[in-house]
């Protein structure tokens, strides 16, 4: 499942970052890395970009670049 | 003297900490030759000398983005007495990475936990002591708005600076996976024992220098190869290759992964949360603020708020100002110089006086324009303003948060400039600032009111209108065809902001940035204006002691009318002449062509008022002013006024019969309108203002200054001769 996936309040578990170069640096440095649950927050009135919570933080991330994120249910876990 | 060195990510509070610590010692610059923010501070205390340097804001120190570069650079090169590492107490699991990188670089080191009151009322709880050994460092709580903590943290930092003092790097523990520690330490062996790191050590710390060889940072290894001559290690390969295959994922990742897992292993012993959340109060302001059918309209709202608070509310002060400087030391001023040749008395009453007028009135404006941005930063809303526009602005290469130098541009290119400083990234900062001359301002509009009322009468409303939205489709043209270059085009792609928690702003904090921030005007742009001021007040006067029409100006633009011809108004020389001295100023082309232009001149003459009498006067006006002030700064309706052109009676009081006159420039000629309108134009696009060049010099420096200059002489000139040569086959 991709991260843009989620809907309003919904909650996952990231898996993998995928090819984000540079910016898979700057999403890890931000806390978001496999393993940890991220919740979507909100979606801008224009649709894009979404924000997300991770670790009690706020993050804004454009839908192009959260394609790139993969995610599971949480309920799958182990 | 001891330096501190002050580190955070963004939003953790740490200006208002240093504010508190400094006190009206701190300067705002920037750093050397990028357009990133620095504040300092010196001071005396305890019988010591002591220096506090604020770094960039950031969240890791890769050096990637300019901020995380200056910060991994300045405690590198610079080596701080002590590191003070500001976190948010209330956001500890996130926060402490950069913590993690901190202790890599091996320097002293001393914890703000900050946000402490916020932390209490959350009812979380933090064993401090054993936190303390865990993290390998002292830990204050600190509130910069209850001013809590601030004379411990300090004392603190001074006591470890003492502990470590002669002392090469500090050695922390770092916790890394097990795994990882073992390739760890096969790497600090071979460092160590090697020649050729010696050097290298002298300079970074043995942890760094391993980390940083494992996670084959491209920075570093650059810096290994540049300076030391040193490549390719084979057992450091070695152990990248065994790690990423043991964990299938790239080093870098792992080691970050692994820094957040030691973070989790401290925090699970030392650190007890509550049901509440830092963010339930944000959540609440933002399902209104970012409400899918309110956020933008409220946004508007705020933005024309903010319109009318920063213009209306300085412009009864400048206005104030104007008089006092021009109305009321002009006049004293005049009877110092009586007697004397009439060329000084016009130097110091047209070239001096004027000058520093043009310096001062900008001054209420600087104040308003820092205080209402900080208080837009400092609580937030702008990363929401970035957020809210970026799939508008991104299509011409910009961040979201360059929408609001671009509408203050409406009001006054000079604030806009300044507000680029909100956006986090160089280059978009440079095509902001290269776009927002482009939104017609204010002091355009008597221009517009005296060609349309000459020329246009009734339909003066819709060709003033024409000129905004004519400005706006240049400033998108010249957006989209800049982003892709290289000088513009920015690094990271992507807008990944941080969306900070909701926080009232210290007020003494933002009034005390606001103040500094428009002392930093004062001293950076003077010269640059009143240099500018006093030339074109000399190419104005000379050879011919004030008489305009034959001046060199005059001269200047009767030369260059040829090349002007293709414009249209280029077959006026008195329309040409009237452009370089309109970088004084806009409004200074009705002055010039009630010069230059014969005209019949209504006089009026002056009451005799004495000393004291003007002194009253100016005291009382300034009360008014103020009291006016006041006035529109809760009236947000009267922005409609900063778009109102001045109609005939208007434009008359700066030269009367001008109107007459200028319409006289292309009377009979079927083509005048269109001249006229080609005239607008060309100041529309052309460079703005000397306060602006020095603006753009302040921030961007000399170069991009000149570069700038030259582009709005070009753009102008093509886009007006266009509008006339397309616009003359119609008539």
């Amino acid at each position: 499942m991709k991260l843009t996936e989620l809907d309003r309040g919904e909650r996952a578990i990231i898996v993998k970052i995928g090819k984000l170069g540079d910016l898979k640096k700057r999403l890890t440095d931000m806390g978001i890395t496999s393993g940890e649950v991220i919740k979507m927050e909100r979606d801008a009135p224009l649709g894009d970009p979404r924000e997300y919570i991770i670790k009690g933080t706020g993050i804004a991330i454009r839908n192009e670049d959260a394609s790139l994120i993969e995610i599971r249910d949480i309920e799958e876990e182990k | 003297m001891i330096k501190i060195a002050f580190a955070g990510n963004p939003n953790v509070g740490k200006s208002a900490l240093i504010n508190e610590i400094a006190g009206s010692s701190l300067t705002v610059g920037n750093w050397p030759g990028v357009t990133v923010e620095k504040k300092e501070a010196e001071f005396e205390y305890k019988g010591q000398r002591i220096k506090l340097v604020d770094l960039p804001g950031v969240y890791s120190l890769s050096p990637y983005t300019l901020e995380e570069k200056i910060t991994r650079e300045y405690i590198i090169n610079e080596t701080p007495d002590v590191v003070i590492n500001v976190v948010d107490s209330t956001n500890l699991d996130r926060n402490l990475y950069l913590t993690m990188l901190l202790k890599e670089l091996g320097r002293p080191m001393v914890m703000a936990l900050n946000f402490v009151d916020e932390f209490e009322k959350l009812n979380y709880k933090l064993d401090i002591k054993h936190f303390e050994t865990h993290i390998g460092m002292r830990a204050i709580p600190t509130s910069a708005l209850k001013n809590k903590g601030t004379k411990e943290l300090l004392d603190t930092a001074l006591k470890v600076a003492k502990e470590h003092k002669g002392q090469k790097h500090a050695k922390y523990e770092l916790r890394f996976d097990s795994f990882l520690e073992k390739k760890i330490k096969i790497v600090e062996e071979y460092v160590k024992n090697e020649d050729c790191f010696k050097k290298v050590l002298e300079k970074y710390s043995l942890d760094f220098v391993v980390i940083k060889l494992l996670e084959s940072d491209r920075y570093f290894l650059e810096k290994l190869k540049d300076d030391y001559g040193i490549e390719k290690i084979d057992i450091v390969e070695d152990s990248i290759k065994k790690i990423e295959d043991k964990f299938d994922e790239d080093v870098e990742t792992i080691f970050a992964e692994s820094r957040y897992g030691a973070i989790k292993g401290i925090l699970r012993h030392t650190l007890e949360t509550s049901m509440k959340s830092r963010l339930d109060f944000t959540d609440k302001i933002d399902s209104i603020l970012l409400n899918r059918i309110l956020g933008l309209p409220i946004f508007f709202l705020l933005i024309a708020g903010l319109m009318g608070v920063v213009f209306n509310g300085a412009a009864p002060l400048q206005d104030w100002l104007d008089g006092f400087i021009n109305g009321f030391l002009g006049k004293y001023a005049g009877i110092l110089v009586e007697g004397t040749p009439n060329w000084l008395q016009s130097f110091v009453l047209d070239g001096l006086i004027a000058g520093v007028g043009g310096v001062l009135v900008f001054v209420p404006l600087m104040l308003f324009l820092y205080f209402f941005l900080a208080i837009l930063e400092e609580s937030g809303y702008m990363s929401r303003v970035a957020f809210l526009m970026d799939k508008i602005m991104r299509t011409m290469g910009l961040n979201g948060k360059a929408f609001v130098p671009m509408v203050l541009g409406f009001g006054c290119t000079v604030p806009a400039i300044y507000a680029t400083r909100t956006l986090e990234d160089e280059k978009s900062r440079r095509l902001t600032a290269l776009m927002a001359p482009f939104m017609s301002c204010g002091a355009r509009l008597p221009v517009y009111g005296l060609f349309t009322a000459a020329f246009f009468g009734q339909s003066a409303g819709i060709i003033v209108m024409s000129l905004y939205f004519l400005g706006i489709a240049v400033a998108i043209l010249v957006g989209l065809s800049f982003r892709n270059h290289s000088y513009f085009k920015t690094d990271d792609t992507a807008l990944l902001i941080e969306l900070p928690p909701y926080r009232i702003p210290s007020m003494k904090m933002i009034s005390r940035s606001a103040l500094t921030r428009t002392w930093e005007y004062l001293k950076k742009a003077t010269t640059v204006i009143m240099g500018i001021l006093i030339l074109l007040w000399a190419l104005t006067y000379f050879p011919n002691n004030g008489d305009s029409e034959n001046s060199y100006m005059a001269k200047f633009g009767k030369a260059i009318t040829p090349i002007m011809k293709p414009t249209g108004f280029g077959d006026r020389w008195e329309a040409v002449a009237a452009i370089p001295p309109s970088i004084a100023a806009k409004e200074v082309v009705v002055g010039f062509m009630a010069q230059v232009l014969p005209h019949e001149e209504i006089s009026v003459t002056e009451e005799e008022t004495t000393l004291t009498e003007d002194l009253v006067d100016q005291v009382k006006g300034l009360g008014y002013a103020m009291k006016d002030s006041a006035f529109a700064v809760v009236n947000i309706g009267a922005i409609v006024g900063l778009f109102e052109t001045p109609d005939k009676e208007a434009v008359e009081e700066q030269g009367s019969g001008v109107v007459g006159a200028v319409a006289k420039m292309w009377e009979g000629d079927k083509e005048g309108p269109l001249k006229a309108f080609s005239f607008m134009v060309f100041i529309l696009l052309v460079v703005p203002c000397v306060v602006t060049l020095a603006a753009i010099r302040q921030e961007f420096g000399d170069k991009f200054m000149w570069f700038v200059t030259g582009f709005l002489i070009i753009v102008p000139y093509v886009a007006s001769t266009l509008i006339y040569q397309i616009g003359r086959l119609f008539i």
